[in-house]
């Protein structure tokens, strides 16, 4: 195997530069000439009837150019389940719900004339905690959905019933997870303008524009020609903008016909918090059957999803716990009953491993939970049960490369887990998790696709133009396709100019989500570049009249192998090609499908992805128990994902994953009052952790070489957001003998459950 | 923001003429972190704001031996931090200073305003209420001055009458020997308030405590004084039942809420810990 | 009611006419077209609006425009000199400190003032200097490691 000259390096990103000069357009920095400010108008009721909206009052204010409602926005749409429409005309769901949005001159005339709207309400009953939701006589919040399910993804595999049976011990726990904001660097905006052959320009940061196009274009009623998404530099995704469309899509889109004006939305912060979706709260409750041995035999999974108000992503995001559970240890008798609650409450959506961080959390505390009371160790236990390369997992994963066991053991080594456990400090304590994601996913309902596309030209100065599918929202896929590239073509990175998020220019895939981009758009750019380098070499070989087998290319010349002093360079090569008779470019064409099935619709059972990465963590804390605080002292991250395109890219990815990992443990939370609005809806009150809040965090890279992916690789990003929860609660509760079965895990639950712990113990001293 | 008027006087006095001129509708800008925000929210829409920035001598720190310090009132955090004199003898105040914000922010708001904004979970009034340092202030009828603790009246309310701005901050050299800490307990390291606050000075003699200086904050619609607590120890044996004793009784002169920050169950158990934690430190 | 003022951005003299009320932030960003500063809270509590008056980083969205007259005021945009990159934006780049780039402006220009008074900083002095500059996809780690890196070759 040669050596590589681009792949499995640290390129620096292709897109830095711009970046750090501030020369990088995002969608938000997008100025159209004649551009209007648009602002909708969200229902301050949880629950209502819409009887009346008057907006005669805001058409007469000067400044404004256009107020449209629900009668101008007629379009149903969603993701798996088409329950929404961008402005209610009927009834409200949430507190927030559009219902109006108006395009005026500038934003405060825009504010001003939404306050000129009068809408008039019947109240209905609301109902905002999901098992309430589910009992009978409970408000119904679409018509004809049965107790407020939207969806009841299910997985029933072997017998655990039986299980349960053969097991030594059953536990069974419960555990709740909260909702946690994405707060993407750059707010939620779109701008929109038509022309005057009814052509519709949509600048979005979205995370998949060509199927934005697809489903704007059916939801408008007109033919996707007619139009045209354009997506810049993205700041920051993770899921908020997977999700194809918003109600203020449809709002700019309307108002911009109607107005004949580029017409702008764009998210204050505090809207950005609560109104791009978010990731759903779950309600577990895990039940596991273990033999003495520590064998698990079987799992049943109880998962209730707090969807909010509409579906978006919900029903995935429930079916992808699920679907998971069943893929981490070798137990073959699975039981997962996952239920997608309507709320009245604000909707979640895809979020960095949609559904899967959340469910992990649930089984791998429990395990370690169970580890604690049989007194086994978490490690070994996991070794234990650990899939293993070549399984085939209880939900149908075929498994041809996982390195889940190294993982393990390296995530161990690290953070020092048998020598610290062999002596322990007082007040500290190690916890470990793993967890498994996919690359590229079919688990939408009723979605079977999961491809992607490249276009590739070599140009006269031996420069490559590639056009991608996939979005670089941050994650650095641009770069590691830029590497793909370079390697199959023998031409350096900076010849290559990688372009996406045009759909006039770029192929159609589904874009960037489920860790999908390296692995799946490098193996359309792989295709392409093969396609490219086998012109090339064709070319040359009628000019040099030799074999093409006898060529090879390298740093942007074609050698002859046999005689290495002969030589000519690409760009001569394809100018030759272009200039002589009948001559042809160097353009080339892929489109790559991933190797996946959707799952059998009564088991659940299929293999869903082509490839699955594994990862474990491992996470020591010092708590002081006068204070509650948690100190964390290290994290280990390792993480087998395939092939590191470019390892610094990766560790970045992981780092960054620990970080938002962390968040989720310890320190951000939605708060809702009891309506559903957000309380703390500012960045003051959202903890995000700040530089010096972040621990110690040691990436470790395990290379398993997977044999369907670009090089060996496969997702990074997401599996990267899993198990830093579940190894941190359980490194307080090793510091403290309390496990924390509610997340997050903050200083005053530590504290109150000490608290209460030593009143218990001590009864007579009270 | 609504539009405002926007004045730039030359001197204080003009200032407290422009804000008796607006009768309360009127504010005065000094860093304006916190002031733009409230504007920004819409929690404020006053006509006018008289910016401070154009007042020659207000950005100074001055200090001597026998006067202690003097801070004006367009001093910032940053200025602070720099300064020789704060880092030499009042470290309870560079590090009220240290764990403000931001850079940025630090960069920008002032002491003094910090101080008029009256947040009960503000930084600056711990150090300064153990200090024991003074509000100069100055209106239209004429100067006052006014222990730190006197400026609050509440849960952002201080105690300038209209017409009045707080113009400087004096703050006399603590008793020689005595050692002290202040503490932010914040769910974050840096841009956070306090969920619990404290300064504490001690001074020690043989084995007894001779003075006792305990300040908390967010625990209270005002930052406050520990009196009881201080009056356990003062004059007694250092023992640590007694220190206990003392954070169990500072917890019981305050009054704290249930916020999105922590629960007043939560703040209770802190004040105990902290104030036992902080006086050991100061002892060490 | 819009005042003429002047303002000297990266050593060239804007003139403009604004109210009272408009920040330095939405000054450059729609007014001049700076786009490089960006706007992701509005509140000053993420720092990504940081520019340098007189070689100070400031939040942007918390200064009055009317507040950065007569001040020697430095955006992203006046960082790389003649087409060549700074050596904080180098460090950025070769140390893979840029992912979704949205906090980078921010974060090279508190990087910028912090060097120039602090030219040989510790990781928590780093730390602590781009507290105020929050992130969501790298995790800060490569971020310190550009400071330190930047700070090594400056030195050189």
């Amino acid at each position: 195997m040669k050596d590589l000259d681009f792949v499995g390096k640290d390129v620096p990103r292709v897109d830095a530069q711009v970046k750090v000069t501030g020369e990088a357009i995002f969608s938000v920095d997008v100025t159209l000439p004649n551009m209007l400010w648009g602002r909708m108008l969200r229902s301050p009721l949880p629950h209502a009837r819409i009887l009346n909206i008057d907006t005669s009052r805001a058409e007469r204010m000067a400044g404004v150019k256009a107020v449209i409602t629900g009668q101008e926005t007629p379009f149903v749409f969603g993701v798996s389940h088409m329950d929404q429409t961008p402005l209610q005309t009927e009834k409200v769901r949430y507190v927030g719900d559009p219902v109006a949005a108006v395009a005026a001159l500038d934003v405060d005339t825009a504010l001003e004339a939404l306050e000129r709207i009068k809408v008039d309400y019947e109240p209905l009953p609301a109902v905002f905690d999901p098992e309430e939701a589910m009992q009978a006589g409970a408000p119904i919040i679409h018509a004809g959905t049965e107790r407020n399910i939207a969806a009841n993804p299910r997985y029933n595999i072997g017998d655990v019933d039986r299980a349960f049976q053969e097991a030594d011990h059953v536990f069974e726990d419960r555990f709740e997870t909260q909702r946690v904001a994405h707060v993407c660097p750059e707010p939620h905006n779109c701008t929109a303008v038509w022309d005057a052959s009814g052509k519709l320009t949509f600048y979005y940061c979205s995370q998949m524009p060509s199927v934005s196009r697809v489903q704007l274009a059916k939801a408008l009623g007109i033919p996707e020609s007619k139009v045209r998404v354009i997506t810049n530099h993205v700041g920051g995704g993770f899921g908020s903008r997977a999700t194809s469309k918003f109600p203020m899509d449809f709002a700019a889109i309307v108002l911009a016909r109607k107005s004949g004006r580029p017409v702008r939305i764009e998210y204050t912060r505090d809207e950005e918090f609560i109104f791009s979706t978010f990731r759903h709260k779950f309600i577990m409750t895990v039940k596991t059957g273990i033999k003495k041995d520590g064998t698990i035999t079987g799992r049943h999974i109880k998962n209730i999803c707090d969807n909010g108000a509409y579906c978006d992503y919900g029903p995935v995001v429930t079916n992808v716990g699920g679907a998971m559970q069943g893929t981490l240890y070798r137990f073959m008798n699975y039981r997962y009953d996952g239920y997608t609650v309507y709320t009245n409450l604000p909707y979640g959506g895809a979020m960095r491993g949609i559904g899967n961080p959340q469910v992990h959390y649930a089984g791998e505390t429990q395990l370690n939970m169970i580890a604690e009371r049989l007194g086994m160790d978490p490690l070994e236990i996991r070794i234990k049960n650990a899939v293993r390369t070549g399984d085939e997992t209880a939900s149908g994963a075929i498994l041809k490369s996982c390195g889940l066991v190294e993982c393990l053991e390296a995530a161990a080594e690290k953070i020092g887990w048998k020598e610290k456990r062999a002596n322990p400090t007082p007040n500290r304590g190690l916890g470990i998790a793993c967890g498994v994601h996919f690359t590229g996913v079919r688990l939408s309902p009723g979605i079977d696709a999961d491809f992607a596309g490249a276009t590739l030209t070599v140009n006269d100065d031996g420069s490559v133009n590639l056009a991608t599918s996939c979005v670089d929202i941050g994650s650095g896929s641009s770069t590691a396709l830029t590497q793909i590239a370079a390697e199959v073509l023998g031409i350096e990175v900076d010849k290559i100019n990688t372009i996406f998020g045009d759909t006039e220019t770029c192929p159609m895939g589904w874009g960037s989500r489920a860790s999908r981009n390296t692995a799946v758009g490098g193996m359309a750019i792989q295709k392409a570049a093969e396609d490219a380098r086998k012109q090339i070499l064709e070319a040359a070989g009628v000019k040099m009249e030799v074999h093409p087998d006898d060529l090879e290319i390298r740093n942007s010349t074609v050698f002859v192998k046999s005689a290495p002093g002969k030589s000519l360079s690409v760009a001569d090569v394809v100018r030759f090609n272009r200039y002589r008779k009948d001559g042809q470019a160097v353009m080339a064409k892929s489109h790559w499908d991933a190797p996946s099935q959707l799952a059998d619709p009564v088991t659940g059972r299929g293999n869903f992805s082509m490839a699955f990465s594994f990862g474990a963590k491992a996470i020591e804390v010092e708590v002081d128990p006068g204070t509650g605080q948690i100190h964390v002292l290290d994290v280990a991250a390792s993480q087998d994902l395939g092939k590191a395109i470019n390892p610094l890219g990766a560790i970045g990815q992981i780092e960054g994953a620990v970080h938002m990992g962390l968040g989720f443990a310890m320190s951000e939370e939605i708060a809702l009052d009891d309506v559903g609005r957000m309380k703390n809806n500012y960045l003051l009150d959202y903890r995000v952790l700040t530089s010096l809040d972040m621990p110690p965090v040691s990436p470790i890279l395990v290379e398993t070489n997977d044999p369907i992916g670009p090089y060996g690789a496969k997702g990074v990003g997401e599996m990267a957001t899993i198990g830093t929860p579940d190894a941190l609660v359980s490194a307080v509760a090793e510091a403290t003998g309390l496990f924390i079965t509610d997340l997050p895990v903050t200083p005053e639950k530590v504290l109150l459950a000490l608290k209460r712990k030593e009143s218990k113990l001590k009864p007579s001293q009270k | 923001m609504k539009e405002f008027e926007l004045y730039e006087p030359k001197s204080v006095e003009e200032a407290c003429d422009l804000l008796a001129k607006y009768r309360g509708r009127a504010r005065i800008l000094a860093g304006g972190t916190d002031l733009l925000v409230e504007l920004k929210r819409g929690w404020n829409k006053p006509a006018a704001l008289i910016n401070l920035k154009k007042v020659k001598g207000l950005d100074k720190i001055r200090f001597t031996k026998k006067e202690g310090l003097r801070i004006g009132a367009m001093v910032t955090w940053a200025q602070l931090l720099d300064s020789k004199p704060v880092a030499r003898h009042y470290p309870l105040l560079r590090m009220a200073a240290e764990h403000l914000g931001s850079m940025q922010i630090r960069n920008t708001a002032t002491l003094a305003g910090n101080i008029a904004q009256a947040s009960p979970a503000a930084n600056g009034p711990l150090p300064l209420l153990v200090y024991d340092a003074r509000c100069v202030i100055q209106g239209t009828n004429g100067g006052r001055t006014l222990p730190v603790e006197k400026m609050f009246r509440g849960v952002r309310k201080n105690a300038l009458k209209k017409g009045e701005v707080l113009s400087e901050i004096c703050v006399p050299l603590p008793p020689a020997a005595a050692r002290g800490t202040y503490y932010k307990f914040a769910l974050r390291r840096a841009m956070d308030l306090a969920v619990v606050g404290l300064g504490v000075l001690v001074k020690t003699r043989g084995g007894t405590f001779d003075e006792v200086r305990i300040a908390l904050g967010s625990v209270a619609p005002k930052p406050f004084r520990a009196k009881n607590a201080e009056k356990i120890l003062k004059g007694n044996k250092i023992e640590d039942p007694l220190i206990r004793k003392a954070g169990e009784a500072a917890a019981a002169e305050c009054t704290p809420i249930t916020d999105l920050r922590a629960s007043k169950e939560y703040r209770t158990e802190l004040v105990k810990e902290l104030v036992y934690k902080g006086i050991k430190e100061s002892l060490a | 009611m819009k005042r003429e003022i002047t303002l000297t951005i990266n050593a060239e003299i804007h003139k403009l006419e604004v109210e009272n009320r408009r920040t330095l932030l939405d000054v450059l960003r729609e007014d001049l077209r700076l786009l490089g500063t960006k706007k992701m809270c509005d509140m000053g509590e993420c720092g990504s609006c940081t520019v340098l008056l007189d070689g100070m980083a400031v939040n942007a969205c918390l200064t009055l425009a009317m507040d950065a007259r007569g001040k020697k005021i430095e955006t992203i945009e006046g960082v790389a000199q003649g087409g060549s990159l700074d050596p904080i934006q180098e460090s950025f780049v070769a140390k893979g400190a840029v992912q979704c780039g949205f906090c980078s402006p921010g974060m090279i220009m508190t990087t910028k003032a912090f060097l120039k008074k602090n030219p040989s900083p510790t990781e928590e002095e780093a730390k602590t200097a781009i507290a105020g500059n929050l992130c969501r996809c790298t995790g800060y780690v490569r971020i310190v490691d550009a400071i330190l890196s930047a700070a090594d070759s400056v030195k050189e």
